[in-house]
């Protein structure tokens, strides 16, 4: 390893769009990264951190534009070659690691065959010297029973194993550089961990070097070398990732190290301008649940799936209960029956002494104002052709009709109890960030004045910046109504950020349960010691 | 198997289905069926001998209460039996028969020439830069929706056959007949072809397995041919078999401008000589045809889509049972 930068960038400058609609994405960036090394570009999404991946590949999306800059890779200037040129270069030199593992393998394809294309093309392997050899990757990336892997389909694999399938993808040519835009942030942050293992160890056997992208400081402080930090199309802080974290000399770097929710083991506290309702002594549970169960039915005779397998939990007034657990785990399943969404196949839910399981019709219609549900993604969640005013209103309808000012005045207070302006009434979904997106399903739920709030990964979504003010709002808002919370999360760092109880889920069933320090602090299981330990970060707070 | 019967099924529901809504049209018209034949041939001669019209509705199979009627000839389709025809006394079954391959022939011909073209533009309109090279290329393909069948007939006619002579105006001799009205007939389903063709062809474009085949530096014509073209395939077959079905009844205009025998001129005929038989008997041919093509489009979808494949096969889902593959995404 030399100290001969194979990756130079310098005075990047990129544009999207033309004309009055033109967006300076990138405004005159500069990077060196050595071989065998990990330089992380850290920022939110609109820091231009993915445009300076995709710039480092030579594969701008439509409507961008380098307008100035070049990018060197292993001595070789990309901004001077022609398409033709680059495209011998990608895959060969540059290798990448994209976001989504879902969607980045061609469904119609075998898995075997995405990799041995790839060698076929750069190293001039034969059909089925490329096919061997793929088999031998996907037992690199740590696939087990790679030749059957290799015969099967994308939609045959968890996201776990396609991004692996993805990687090898990546190092298949053992290229000199590989770009990870965000490797992980679609995956549970247990499955993280060992794809970013598996990236490191691919890094140090064939000494590659790393362009990580990701919004995740703690993500970042965990495995880079070096920090880049992003805002607004500039980079505003750079040094050794020791260095950046311990002393962060920006103010947006600041902010960043306070929002990462991976470095903050405590929980958060409404704030101090906000003022809590009297505490309500009565000691009965608000929820409780007994013996809940659900399967469903095999499609195509492929068995029943028993997603929960008799669950029990108690939630106390004004505390936020969370469920903690892999995709699968069951979790949301648990949160839909208690939410009425879904009816469960057995067992007993009371709300507030009544049995809410039994319920039916009229009834339960009724009683739906009391539990609210805010999902994962606010944007899918939010009908798209509807204004904010009416999102946030709809919920009053159903109790009756309402004067133009008054839903107007309505939308607006509840608008201010998430701390939007009212400016955002007359906007549409597509207009809203993702946050904004997540505190209007917030209102929306807070319309009808509910007891409980069931949370499926509220968060998930969201850049960890902005996961942290929607955290923070929630805890506000509980001790400004004396709400109760359901919060879900695949994500401990999220979780021990809020929550007064923890149950942790796995394979359909609680394995352990307790008040959030005892659960964190002395885990009983080894289930729950291996999601602590997969929470980035543990390097800067260790 | 599981997968195959339902199919097999529900084509039988459409051919049921169409010989009942036909059936329940026809005897909903007023006036008797025969005698008004019979007064399209002869007019005011026409005879109203009560003996001779028994006869003639024994002939023809219409007599008989309503529902003797709907049965038998429900069962006498299976032995592919349509009756016999009023105007011309021929059994329907030997009319469609001569007919069916003629047109057989210009929709078979259409449907390539239409698929080919709509695979052109679509590609041209997907590596066009920049954007209104792009938009002007989309907006070609849906003029052959818009101008009328009879109009780019009469016009190919003028032009290549008056003009040029290259191909006759007229007739149903050899291959070089069928060129011109396969022409025009693909115009229109080209048209349909190239909406859903390229939007299908745009959407995997975007999609983030074709920036992976970017990224790992394949050539163009392998991104564009193995990975956005074997994924936009899928939605466009589907469109082939609702094609075939109006191929196989909506080639009357062109067949009357190319003065062609065929499965269209039939049907204008039989319906100007009130021939119920016949028309019938059409309907229920284009059905099958119907019917089975989209059985097979159905199936093939099975074949070309590993996802469909899976949950056909039955196989138990695969579940990863490494730590790190534990999420079932």
């Amino acid at each position: 390893m030399s100290d001969v930068p194979v990756l130079k960038v310098t005075d990047l400058h990129v544009t999207y769009g033309s004309g009055a609609a033109r967006h300076h994405a990138v405004r005159g960036v500069d990077l060196e990264l050595a071989a065998g090394r990990i330089l992380a570009v850290v920022g939110e999404s609109g820091s231009g951190k993915s445009t300076v991946a995709n710039a480092v590949l030579g594969l701008l999306p439509d409507g961008a534009r380098r307008t100035e800059g070049t990018v060197e890779v292993d001595g070789i200037e990309l901004t001077a070659l022609r398409e033709r040129a680059l495209r011998r270069l990608r895959g060969d030199v540059v290798g990448f690691v994209p976001q989504d593992p879902s969607r980045s393998l061609n469904p119609v394809l075998r898995i075997g065959e995405q990799i041995a294309e790839a060698l076929r093309r750069h190293t001039g392997a034969s059909r089925a010297n490329a096919a061997s050899r793929a088999i031998e990757i996907l037992d690199e990336v740590g696939i087990p029973d790679p030749e059957r892997r290799a015969r099967q389909y994308p939609h045959e694999l968890s996201g776990g194993l396609r991004q692996r399938v993805l990687i090898g993808i990546a190092w298949a040519c053992t290229p000199q550089i590989v770009v990870a835009d965000e490797p992980t942030s679609a995956l549970d942050v247990t499955v993280q961990r060992h794809v970013l293992d598996r990236m490191e160890s691919l890094r140090a056997a064939h000494g590659t070097a790393v362009l990580l992208i990701t919004h995740d400081l703690a993500v970042a402080a965990d495995r880079a070398d070096d920090i880049v930090v992003m805002q607004q199309g500039i980079i505003v802080e750079s040094g050794p990732a020791a260095e950046v974290l311990a002393a962060p000399q920006h103010e947006y770097t600041r902010a960043l190290v306070a929002a990462a929710p991976g470095l903050h083991s405590a929980r958060l506290r409404p704030r101090a301008e906000v003022t809590a309702v009297t505490a309500d002594a009565s000691g009965t549970p608000l929820l409780s649940a007994r013996g809940l169960v659900k399967t469903y039915p095999g499609d195509g005779g492929s068995g029943a799936v028993h997603a929960v397998t008799g669950v029990d939990l108690e939630i106390r007034r004004r505390e936020t209960f969370s469920i903690v657990g892999e995709s699968g785990s069951g979790k949301s399943t648990t949160a839909r029956m208690i939410a009425r969404i879904i009816d469960a196949d057995s067992g007993e839910i009371r709300f507030d002494g009544e049995e809410l399981s039994a319920m039916e019709g009229e009834r339960l219609r009724r009683f739906r104002r009391y539990i609210q549900v805010v999902f994962q993604n606010p944007v899918g969640s939010l009908d798209p052709r509807m204004s904010v005013e009416k999102l946030v209103t709809e919920p009053l309808r159903a109790g009756g009709t309402m004067s133009r000012r008054q839903r107007a005045a309505t939308a607006a207070e509840l608008l201010d109890q998430v701390r939007l302006g009212p400016e955002h009434l007359e906007r549409r979904p597509a207009q809203l960030s993702g946050g904004q997106a997540q505190r209007v399903a917030i209102a929306r739920a807070l319309a009808v004045r509910p007891e409980l709030l069931v949370l499926d990964e509220p968060v998930s979504a969201l850049d960890v910046s902005v996961q942290e003010q929607v955290l923070q709002l929630l805890v506000d808002l509980q001790a400004e109504h004396g709400l109760t919370y359901l919060f879900i999360s695949h994500d401990l760092a999220v979780v021990r950020q809020i929550s007064d109880s923890i149950a942790v889920m796995s394979q359909g069933a609680i394995v352990e349960r307790g008040p959030a320090a005892q659960v964190l602090e002395a885990p009983g299981t080894a289930y729950t010691r291996e999601l602590i330990s997969a929470i980035p970060g543990a390097a800067v707070t260790a | 198997m599981r997968f195959v019967a339902p199919k097999v099924l529900q084509a039988l529901f459409v051919v049921w289905a169409t010989y009942t809504v036909t059936f329940l049209l026809i005897h909903a018209l007023p006036g008797d069926p025969v005698l008004a034949a019979l007064a399209v041939r002869a007019g005011d001669a026409a005879t109203t001998d009560p003996e001779v019209l028994d006869a003639l509705r024994a002939q023809y199979g219409l007599d008989g209460s309503v529902l003797h009627q709907y049965v038998t000839h429900f069962l006498a389709l299976f032995r592919g039996d349509l009756g016999v025809s009023m105007a011309t006394g021929y059994e329907v079954s030997d009319m469609v028969a001569r007919a069916l391959p003629k047109t057989a022939a210009v929709a078979a011909l259409a449907l390539a020439l239409g698929f080919a073209g709509a695979l052109s533009f679509t590609i041209a309109a997907y590596l066009a830069r920049p954007h209104w090279l792009r938009s002007t290329i989309s907006q070609i393909p849906p003029l052959g929706i818009a101008i009328p069948a009879f109009l780019t007939g009469v016009v190919l006619i003028s032009v290549f056959s008056f003009q040029l002579g290259w191909f006759p105006a007229s007739g149903a001799n050899g291959f070089s007949s069928i060129v011109l009205p396969a022409i025009t007939l693909s115009l229109p389903t080209g048209a349909v072809f190239y909406q859903v063709f390229s939007a299908a062809v745009f959407e995997a474009g975007d999609a983030g397995f074709v920036r992976t085949a970017q990224a790992k530096g394949l050539s163009q014509p392998v991104v564009i041919g193995r990975h956005i073209l074997r994924n936009a395939v899928l939605p466009a077959i589907t469109i082939i078999g609702i094609q075939i079905g109006y191929l196989a009844g909506g080639t009357a205009v062109v067949e009357t401008v190319f003065s062609r025998d065929g499965i269209g001129r039939i049907t204008v005929d039989a319906v100007l000589a009130r021939d119920i038989n016949v028309v019938t008997g059409v309907v229920m041919v284009v059905a099958v045809i119907y019917a089975v093509t989209t059985m097979i489009v159905d199936l093939l979808y099975g074949v070309l889509d590993p996802r469909i494949r899976t949950r056909v096969a039955a196989k138990p889902r695969a579940r990863a049972t490494t730590p790190a593959g534990g999420a079932d995404a």
